[in-house]
């Protein structure tokens, strides 16, 4: 069906329109009058009036509708109510840190994923393969937020194994010069290897707790994969040809386990950057931009919280995109396949 | 998880010509005479607020993180005045001193405030310091700009734009139409920061004369601090301003990094570990933990900051008197103030709490309405509510640990005197919207400045904007417009103290219990400022041993 | 009648199954049945534990009260309990919501093809992008709090996910040969999807509504802990972990641990009679 690029192209471009129109509407459904917030408690009514007008919030809503969507083919996300600052700035000044720890959580997630189902699908049905499945059982049915407390209180207050979430970098540690943003990066590219290890000591216990709770689509999808290879006709004539079970492992059940995983990764990016990440953020104090929308909607924040789902929105399509030109060009049986 | 209070008012500027410091006080020491030489001033200080700085702006900011550092790197004409107790506070000694105002006269006829500033001040980015500065400062804090406009009366001046003159370019009148203690205190707080005003001019639109989006973001200190680097949503660090001149920063900390942190579990784990070195506003509960704690200190600081449930009048059945003092009667005082406030709360009598100045209660232990089941039902029954009969209910700001946590003990002790209570827990944005139109609604409120008069102003007389009660008594707003007319002490405190008591009968609120500013420190942390404004000096943090 | 031949289908199995017996479903019915037992029973005798002060605060677990009393004074087992109705109940109701919903989109979609498919699928893909956390705080924002709005905001937040299984497993049935039999015998494309495809491409999303019940308890009471779930004094298991936070500092581990355990032992639960389920209807 989407056998050109520029169709592919269509569709995430009509994809991200989608995001930006129904998230104009979602956020209209919100209580409460931003101009008054914006204003203050003491404000007068002239001073609320003029807030509006400023905000454009005194026009009517297909007024409203047709500047945003101006705006936002300019790629302007407004001007955040709290802070009186360019929404795309504040956002891509936070961005950095939500990616850092989301890539983090998502290659933990990834790795342990593959390990784990690969472990499972060679000891299957003994007992590797049950402990695995007793893990996805549990990885799967814990509350995040739940274990998030459970770990900092025994692993960071207990047993001082991670150091205090205070942000990215413990104390006594200058942020990297800018290059990537992601901290562990600029350090290394720094030459600062006390630095990126500071770093990643911080990053490590929230990526943990994001990356194992995602995991178990991965482990479900590896180990069914590596089971259908290790079974296939393929498999089966090498083994016979004498091949070591160990490079019939790696050749055939790994690669074509390899492909599920890619189409997964896509929606489990989209639980590490916006479903976890909002409560991890504000748990650990991470300066990303899951904590950020949750204080705009504290606070009512509507051009804030639009731009975070924009952003949101526009990074998960992008993913999905990305990721399904990965698959073709992996896999090119894909292209004739029906649908997505 | 947030600590919300609605604050009306004002914040603080430095304060160190007081009292010169006995002993191991941290008060500046005049001896050493300036810069930062190899004096024992510590490198750097962590202070941890549970919010971010939302803006820099000091006539925009909501936050207490907002407040903390815009008090810090503006400077005020005047600063409030503090007492060492040898205990690591700094308690403000009742007056106002000058800050980067040499002096402060009053003609004969206290209607015209003269300042003279102190010579050769400049901002941080080096323009001197002028009286225009400072008139366009205050006209700004006057305008529409921001919030302050409301406090702004507070000062007697009619119009901004022809009362505040610069006579010279050291010296700037201030012309009002009557005397009051409040105009001085008021000029303390940092809403009346002093700004660079070419600097921000040539930022400034059309459409934004005051340079509102600049100031948003960038600072023109005249205070002790300039802001130094900033991770957004994380931190920010200040550093020793060099220009600052008014006072003596020796022994200040060279760094203070303010840095957010929204769990107060994990604010207190880092303060264990020794990640940040003062939390400002912490929760009953880590305050406790924290005394359990060694290595750590905790600064429990009495404030006027009162919780109360709010009757709205616009209500039928709460327009009866009975009624509402049968609720005050009902509500659980003792489980309030130790199971919710852990001991870190006051008693309220009144609408004007101790320890605020004129309060008719001098002690902070005497309560209107003690809980007391059998008077209550009996003010029902004479109301025509058997037990069971009354439905009512009570809406609280979910963001507010202790309120929300006061709301299910309430609707317990209601229940169990009969009247059904339904909790409506709601997003700041829902609440602050519904102010005014809510049945019973819980709150906190603090009055920079603790003004008795000023307190009840704005939340006890007739169509105030903040009077979320609809509370309206004739007799009050008589009793508080002469309050505010008066230049004379005694009578502004009888004036207002008969006002209390009318407040008393009435019952518009249940006075629940104020609550303390709870600040935990590493050990050896001391220069705790017990600020009319609440708010932290960062200069006169020290650290012992 | 999807739901009755689905239902039939899978009590057949379930009769059939269990005598063969799966011990980690085993176990996973008697865990879900305990708790679902207690939670009906223990409220109807002890109460549901939402009068303040009933006991002293903070009580750590003993024989009297197995989880401790939280520091309202509450007994933290009953409250648990309690909270199991709502929890369960919502689980299941969002399930059945989502299964209802997506499958009829889905094979709607699949059947009628082309222009409908495309509008589908591309509205799937926008709401698959918008962060679900954030939708569902808006939802519940707007709405009030309550905890069928709660739910509201779980369904929506679900339903693309059911709605493309629906659909590739319609797409399947669409393509075998009683469709094309039907069609030839003059049936509308609305009565094929109605009749043929919907209750042949209901089977395998139906499976996947137990894995759905698992994921919406756990994200019921992500909300919940986020405060926009249930109002006091009602007892929820993300609202009572959000309330003992405080205390979990304090060394009371005991009012947040326990609801914790109860999302884990019943999502737990769900997740393994899903993939019982999986493998005996496939």
């Amino acid at each position: 069906m989407l056998r050109t690029t520029g169709k592919r192209a269509g569709v995430a471009l009509v994809s991200i329109l989608g995001v930006a129109v129904l998230t104009f509407f979602i956020t209209q459904l919100l209580p409460g009058d931003p101009a008054r917030i914006a204003a203050g408690q003491y404000a007068s009514e002239e001073q609320v009036a003029d807030v509006r007008a400023k905000y454009g919030l005194d026009q009517s809503v297909p007024a409203q509708f047709a500047q945003y969507m101006g705006d936002f083919f300019r790629m302007d996300l407004g001007t955040s109510i709290r802070t009186d600052q360019p929404v795309r700035d504040e956002l891509t000044s936070r961005l950095p840190a939500t990616l850092e720890l989301g890539l983090t959580a998502l290659l933990i997630a990834v790795l342990l994923g593959v390990g784990l189902g690969v472990t499972a699908a060679v000891h299957r049905y003994r007992i590797g393969d049950r402990l695995v499945q007793v893990f996805v059982v549990l990885a799967s049915a814990t509350a995040v937020f739940w274990i998030a407390l459970v770990a900092i209180t025994t692993l960071v207050n207990g047993w001082g194994i991670f150091t205090s979430p205070t942000g990215r970098l413990p104390r006594g540690f200058a942020p990297p010069e800018h290059v990537t943003g992601l901290y562990v990066v600029d350090a290394l590219l720094a030459g600062d290897p006390a630095t990126a290890g500071a770093a990643l000591r911080t990053l490590l216990l929230p990526a943990l707790l994001l990356g194992v709770l995602a995991s178990p689509s991965i482990v479900k999808i590896v180990r069914s994969a590596t089971i259908r290879a290790l079974e296939s006709d393929f498999a089966r004539t090498s083994r016979s040809f004498g091949y070591p079970a160990r490079s019939i492992l790696f050749q055939d059940g790994l690669r074509n386990s390899l492909l599920p995983v890619i189409t997964n990764v896509g929606l489990v990016a989209g639980f590490v950057l916006a479903g976890g990440d909002v409560i991890i953020e504000q748990l650990f104090a991470w300066p990303g931009i899951g904590g950020y929308a949750y204080s705009s909607l504290q606070e009512n924040d509507l051009f804030a919280l639009r731009g975070y789902v924009i952003a949101i929105g526009v990074a998960y399509v992008l993913i999905n995109t990305v990721l399904e030109f990965v698959y073709g060009w992996v896999d090119p049986r894909v292209n004739l396949a029906e649908g997505s | 998880m947030a600590h919300r209070s609605r604050l009306l008012g004002a914040f603080v500027a430095s304060g160190l010509f007081v009292a010169a410091a006995c002993g191991s006080g941290p008060a500046s020491d005049d001896g050493t005479g300036g810069g930062d030489g190899g004096s024992a001033a510590v490198d750097e200080l962590v202070v941890a607020y549970s919010q971010d700085i939302d803006t820099l702006d000091p006539h925009q900011f909501k936050t207490d993180a907002g407040y903390g550092v815009v008090g810090n790197i503006y400077g005020t004409l005047l600063q409030e005045s503090y007492t060492d107790g040898g205990d690591g506070v700094l308690s403000y000694a009742g007056e106002s001193a000058p800050y980067l105002a040499e002096s402060a006269t009053w003609d004969e006829t206290q209607t015209t405030l003269t300042f003279e500033l102190k010579e050769g001040q400049q901002f941080a980015g080096g323009e001197p310091v002028t009286a225009e500065d400072v008139v366009w400062s205050l006209q700004r804090a006057l305008s529409d700009v921001g919030y302050v406009q409301a406090i702004g009366q507070w000062l007697n001046i009619t119009d901004a734009a022809t009362d505040i003159v610069a006579t010279s370019d050291t010296t700037v009148e201030l012309h009002v139409t009557h005397y009051s203690p409040l105009i001085e205190q008021f000029l303390a707080f940092q809403i009346f920061a002093i700004i660079d005003k070419s600097a921000v001019e040539a930022q400034a639109a059309a459409d934004d004369p005051w340079g509102a989006g600049w100031l948003a973001a960038e600072a023109t200190a005249s205070g002790p601090y300039v802001v130094e680097s900033r991770v957004p949503g994380q931190s920010m660090t200040l550093a020793k301003n060099p220009e600052f001149t008014a006072t003596d920063l020796g022994d200040a900390p060279e760094r203070i990094v303010v840095q957010s942190m929204p769990d107060p579990q994990q604010a207190f784990l880092a303060l264990q570990n020794g990640a940040v070195d003062v939390i400002f506003g912490m929760t009953p509960d880590t305050a406790e933990a924290l005394e359990q704690s060694d290595g750590l200190e905790l600064y429990d600081l009495e404030y006027s900051l009162v919780a109360y449930v709010g009757f709205n009048y616009q209500d039928p059945v709460l327009q009866d008197v009975r009624v509402r003092q049968a609720l005050s009667y009902l509500m659980p005082y003792d489980a309030l103030r130790e199971d919710v406030m852990k001991g870190y709360a006051g008693a309220a009598y009144g609408a004007v709490p101790y320890p605020m100045r004129d309060s008719l209660d001098e002690t902070g232990e005497q309560v209107a309405y003690p809980t007391d089941v059998e008077r209550a039902q009996e003010l029902l029954a004479e109301a025509g509510y058997e037990p069971g009969e009354l439905s009512l209910t009570l809406s609280v700001p979910a963001s507010d640990e202790s309120l929300s946590q006061s709301a299910v003990f309430i609707q317990s002790a209601l229940r169990d005197g009969g009247v059904e209570v339904e909790v409506n827990e709601m997003s700041d944005a829902d609440y602050n919207e519904n102010l005014g139109s809510m049945q019973m609604f819980l709150d906190s409120w603090y009055s920079w400045g603790q003004d008795s008069v000023y307190q009840m102003f704005f939340l006890l007389t007739t169509g105030v904007f903040t009077n979320y009660t609809n509370f309206s008594n004739p007799e009050v707003d008589e009793l508080v417009r002469q309050a505010m007319a008066t230049a004379d002490p005694d009578e502004r405190r009888a004036l207002s103290q008969r006002a209390q008591q009318v407040i008393i009968d009435e019952a518009p609120w249940a006075f629940l219990f104020t609550r303390d500013y709870l600040v935990g420190t590493r050990e050896g942390v001391t220069g705790v400022t017990h600020a009319n404004d609440a708010n932290l000096r960062f200069d006169q943090l020290r650290v012992t041993n | 009648m999807a739901v009755v031949d689905a239902g039939a289908a899978l009590r057949g199995n379930l009769v059939s199954r269990l005598r063969v017996g799966n011990p980690a479903a085993v176990v996973a019915f008697a865990v879900l049945g305990t708790i679902l037992t207690l939670g009906i029973v223990v409220p109807f005798v002890a109460g549901s534990g939402d009068v303040a002060q009933e006991y002293d605060g903070l009580l750590p677990p003993s024989f009297d009260h197995p989880f401790g009393t939280d520091r309202f004074g509450r007994d933290v087992f009953l409250r648990c309990m309690a909270a199991a109705r709502i929890d369960i109940a919502l689980g299941l109701a969002v399930a059945v919501a989502v299964l209802l919903v997506g499958s009829l989109i889905g094979a709607v979609s699949a059947t009628f093809g082309r222009g409908v498919d495309a509008v589908v699928m591309r509205a799937t893909d926008v709401l698959l992008a918008f962060p679900g956390v954030v939708l569902a705080l808006v939802i519940t924002a707007s709405l009030g709090k309550n905890p069928w709005y709660a739910a509201i905001a779980v369904v929506i937040a679900f339903i693309p996910l059911l709605v493309r299984l629906a659909r590739s497993k319609a797409l399947e049935v669409r393509s075998a040969d009683y469709i094309a039999a039907a069609r030839l015998s003059g049936a509308s494309t609305w009565q094929i999807a109605t009749r043929h495809v919907l209750p042949n491409s209901f089977k395998y999303p139906f499976v996947q509504s137990t894995l759905v019940a698992s994921w919406a308890i756990l994200d019921f009471a992500a909300l919940s802990f986020l405060g926009v779930g249930v109002q006091p004094p009602d007892a929820e298991w993300g609202a009572m972990i959000a309330e003992g936070v405080g205390d979990n500092l304090l060394g009371s581990w005991w009012p947040s641990f326990f609801p914790g355990l109860m999302i884990l032992l019943t999502a737990a639960s769900f997740q393994v009679i899903g993939d019982w389920l999986d493998r005996r209807l496939r």
